[in-house]
């Protein structure tokens, strides 16, 4: 086994420390190891009675593994899953995320517009995500270009890492043009034909592209241009994509779901719930950190596929946000991003116990 | 009642008269309701002969796991129902002959939204106009939101403690419906008095601390109106002792009486003067203390036997509340919303108060500061209730935020009692609902596994014994 070659290769550094879950701090040594009674790798899978291991903020190993000796072990009493990643969110404060003067930014990124420090954002990680796309708003037709950021810590992910298009009634109802669908579409198709800087990225695949969109009609228009230009791209706020599975299962864009609040009409539950029994790629947008995983919650009782719906929060976010290889899973290689859960991620009952990013204790764990 | 005293009549008929009043009204003098049904056409013979009284339906439900009582969750427990009602409950049973045998790896009691309008038509509850004598049951309407009905009866709730006049003053009396696919005005509710709710007005903190001492000031009502409808009915026995020891005097001495009153009447008559009937005090019979509806709700109220539901969520009215409440402590309380109730909660539960944690937003979902708050009371020994609060839609997920409330700190097992027991006990209905055990009706929820885990479902839900809902 690859896990235990390497850790043939470690250096040993005397006997283990061993700690509970509850009182984790900072690792003494270069080898963290954490046995949890199950492990979430967050593509579906899960193991129990597993061990994570981690070096240097990175994650060496994770299985039915031997703690290497030497290693800083971690003992908890509950379930490990990967930090959650948003594939869109509303993070940077509404006053930096557009300019209402100008319908196409396409030069604006959004990272310039981030503050670290916000409730919002330490809202987010005490929620257990970890990483999240940075949006500009909806009410230009391009609002930007998104960024990729982690909750702890500021690391940017990815720097311009999608092209922001709004194809609904936000962009394309104001004072200002385009004022139509037809327009806003027609806009954004020319600029997409004469492929000039991001949109020839965009255009030539280079660059994923984030479509909001959230009535049904508005859905069809933007994967229908997404489609006519070969764009990658996902469907951003078309809660009702479930009840579109016949036409837009064939296209196959992925779809970026709002979530769901308590107290959400028994028709949009079922129709996440379809979703999740769908095959296309699903991920969640962070509106609301108390309730970032409530749609999922709320799916899987409404008859959805808890494993999928939990993916979506995980490996399908950092998949649509193009960070798959960063984030997103407990697997070699990967950041070590992930949460000390008391149960199952998706069992209301749970309550995080701590967040760690790259490594680090970002919140909770020791008083 | 019709008075037959007049003056120059002979003593004796006054005696008769007094005789009849005292003993109770004679038959013309109350309007007879009997006519009618007397004329009603007698239903045939032939239909009660031919049906024999039908056996009761028996069922038998095997759980892997049950939630007898909230601090009672067995194993490989068998309950059986015979009829409505539980019948017993045990290891092994056996299955009697023709009995439905349900299986299920989870069985609870109904759970119970204790601050709910699910099933109110909506005028009812927005109503600014409110009155204690009103009772939510008037305002329930069984078409609305039947679908949102059937969604909360498919997460497990059975049970539903209704209010009206949300947007007043005085609220209205609850009503306690059970929670059937059909709901039916005569059958499904259990309770037209199910706690007078009210909510206290907002404005600045002195209106609000006034509409505390307002609520007291109505307790107080109720109680001197409970007073002096106790005193009537003691003056009453006492002047009808009183007039029966007269009567019986008067009989023995009747003929010397009659003598000397013809003799008065006589001697008056000589002198031309007109003879005054002799006035006896019992005469003057105590007079019934005006009706007073909303008096007669609070006179409940001032001696427990109706508990008041106050809405109130801002820390300046709670703590004038709980100062007031203990000059009251037979008065049964429980506070709704209660937002800043953590900072009391010591106080709370000294008071022996009960809070119904509610979203806090009318209409909107549960946040995570009300989620806390259940935590924090519960730790606080506090007993804790969950309510949907002021819209229809949040009924479905009550069992849903007493598991996330599990999830922020608040025990299991004061999550159960929250949904069952602890609201059963509240609008006196512990008898019949809120735990399983025999005796009690068969209101149930059959799980395919924890209640509170996200992938449990209901498969099957009880009312009453027979099963309404099936997945």
């Amino acid at each position: 086994m690859l896990a235990v070659s390497l850790l043939a290769a470690l250096p040993l550094a005397g006997t283990p420390l061993v700690a509970n879950g509850d009182d984790a701090a900072a690792p003494a040594g270069p080898l963290t190891a954490i046995r949890a009674e199950v492990l979430h790798l967050g593509d579906g899978r899960h193991i129990e009675d597993g061990v994570l291991i981690l070096r240097e903020g990175k994650i060496e190993a994770v299985g039915k593994i031997e703690v290497p000796e030497g290693a800083y072990v971690i003992e908890h009493d509950g379930h490990v899953a990967p930090g959650f990643v948003a594939a869109h969110s509303t993070l940077v404060a509404a006053s930096e995320r557009g300019d209402a003067t100008r319908a196409f930014l396409e030069g604006a990124e959004v990272r310039f517009g981030f503050d670290p420090d916000r409730r919002a954002v330490r809202d987010a990680l005490a929620a257990g995500v970890t990483s999240a796309v940075l949006s500009p708003s909806d009410f230009n037709v391009v609002g930007g270009q998104t960024a990729v950021v982690k909750t702890h810590g500021g690391e940017w992910l990815q720097e311009q890492a999608h092209l922001f298009v709004s194809l609904n009634s936000n962009s394309a109802n104001s004072n200002r043009y385009p004022t139509s669908f037809q327009a806003a579409i027609a806009e954004v198709a020319q600029r997409l034909t004469a492929g000039e800087g991001v949109y020839g990225k965009a255009a030539q695949g280079q660059m994923p592209v984030l479509l909001a969109a959230y009535d049904k009609q508005e859905a069809v228009r933007a994967a229908q241009l997404a489609q006519q230009f070969g764009l990658k791209a996902n469907l951003v706020g078309t809660t009702l994509a479930g009840e579109m599975l016949e036409t837009l299962e064939p296209m196959g864009f992925g779809i970026v779901h709002n979530g769901l609040a308590t107290g959400a009409t028994r028709r949009s539950r079922h129709a996440l719930a379809a979703l999740s029994n769908s095959k296309l790629p699903m991920a969640f947008a962070l509106t609301n950190a108390d309730t970032f995983r409530m749609g999922a919650v709320l799916a899987a009782r409404a008859g959805g596929d808890a494993k999928r719906l939990f993916t979506a929060l995980c490996h399908g976010g950092a998949d649509a946000a193009g960070v798959a290889d960063r984030v997103g899973r407990l697997a070699g290689g990967l950041d070590a991003d992930f949460v000390l859960w008391s149960g199952h991620p998706l069992d209301l009952t749970s309550r995080i116990e701590s967040v760690y990013v790259n490594g680090e204790l970002a919140h909770g764990g020791a008083q | 009642m019709r008075h037959v005293t007049p003056r120059r009549t002979v003593v004796w008929t006054a005696l008769a008269a007094t005789l009849a009043l005292s003993f109770g009204s004679p038959a013309w003098a109350e309007p007879s309701f009997t006519q009618d049904a007397e004329e009603a056409p007698e239903e045939p013979s032939e239909e009660s002969s031919e049906e024999a009284p039908a056996e009761p339906a028996v069922v038998l439900v095997r759980a892997a796991k049950a939630v007898l009582a909230p601090d009672d969750e067995r194993e490989n427990v068998d309950i059986l129902i015979r009829g409505d009602r539980i019948e017993a409950v045990g290891k092994d049973l056996e299955a009697p002959e023709g009995a439905q045998v349900l299986e299920a790896p989870m069985v609870t009691a109904g759970f119970i939204d204790a601050w709910s309008v699910l099933g109110m038509d909506s005028g009812s509850v927005n109503d600014s106009r409110g009155n204690p004598a009103l009772s939510a049951v008037d305002g329930v309407d069984p078409y609305d939101a039947a679908h949102l009905r059937e969604d909360a009866l498919g997460a497990g709730v059975t049970g539903l403690r209704v209010q009206a006049a949300l947007n007043s003053r005085d609220g209205s009396q609850g009503a306690f419906l059970r929670n059937e696919p059909e709901l039916c005005l005569t059958c499904s509710v259990l309770s037209d008095s199910a706690g007078l709710g009210l909510v206290l007005p907002g404005g600045d903190p002195f209106q609000r601390v006034e509409s505390v001492d307002r609520v007291f000031s109505l307790i107080d009502a109720g109680a001197s109106y409970r007073r002096s409808q106790l005193k009537y009915e003691k003056d009453l026995a006492e002047w009808e002792a009183a007039i029966a020891e007269k009567v019986e005097e008067l009989e023995k001495d009747f003929k010397k009486a009659k003598k000397a009153r013809d003799k008065e009447v006589k001697e008056a008559e000589e002198e031309g003067d007109e003879h005054k009937e002799k006035k006896y005090k019992e005469d003057k019979k105590p007079r019934k203390p005006r009706f007073n509806a909303a008096n007669a709700v609070y006179a409940r109220v001032s001696t427990g036997a109706l508990p008041v539901m106050v809405e109130a969520h801002r820390a300046v009215e709670i703590r004038n509340l709980l100062a007031r409440q203990a000059e009251y402590p037979q008065v049964r309380m429980y506070l709704v919303g209660a937002s800043d109730a953590h900072l009391f909660a010591k106080e709370i539960a000294e008071a022996g108060l009960g809070v119904v944690i509610t979203p806090s937003r009318r209409g909107g979902a549960y946040d995570v500061k009300e989620l806390e708050l259940a935590a924090a009371l519960d730790a606080a020994d506090v007993e804790v209730l969950f309510g949907s609060g002021g819209a229809p839609n949040m009924a479905p997920d009550l069992p849903l935020m007493a598991a996330a409330a599990i999830g922020h700190g608040l025990d299991r097992e004061a999550a159960l009692h929250a949904l069952t027991l602890g609201p059963a006990r509240a609008f006196d209905l512990a008898g019949d609902l809120g735990t399983v055990a025999p005796g009690k009706v068969a209101d149930l929820v059959l799980f395919s596994g924890d209640p509170f885990a996200s992938t449990t479902r209901v498969q099957s839900v009880l009312l009453r014994g027979e099963v309404v809902l099936q997945r």
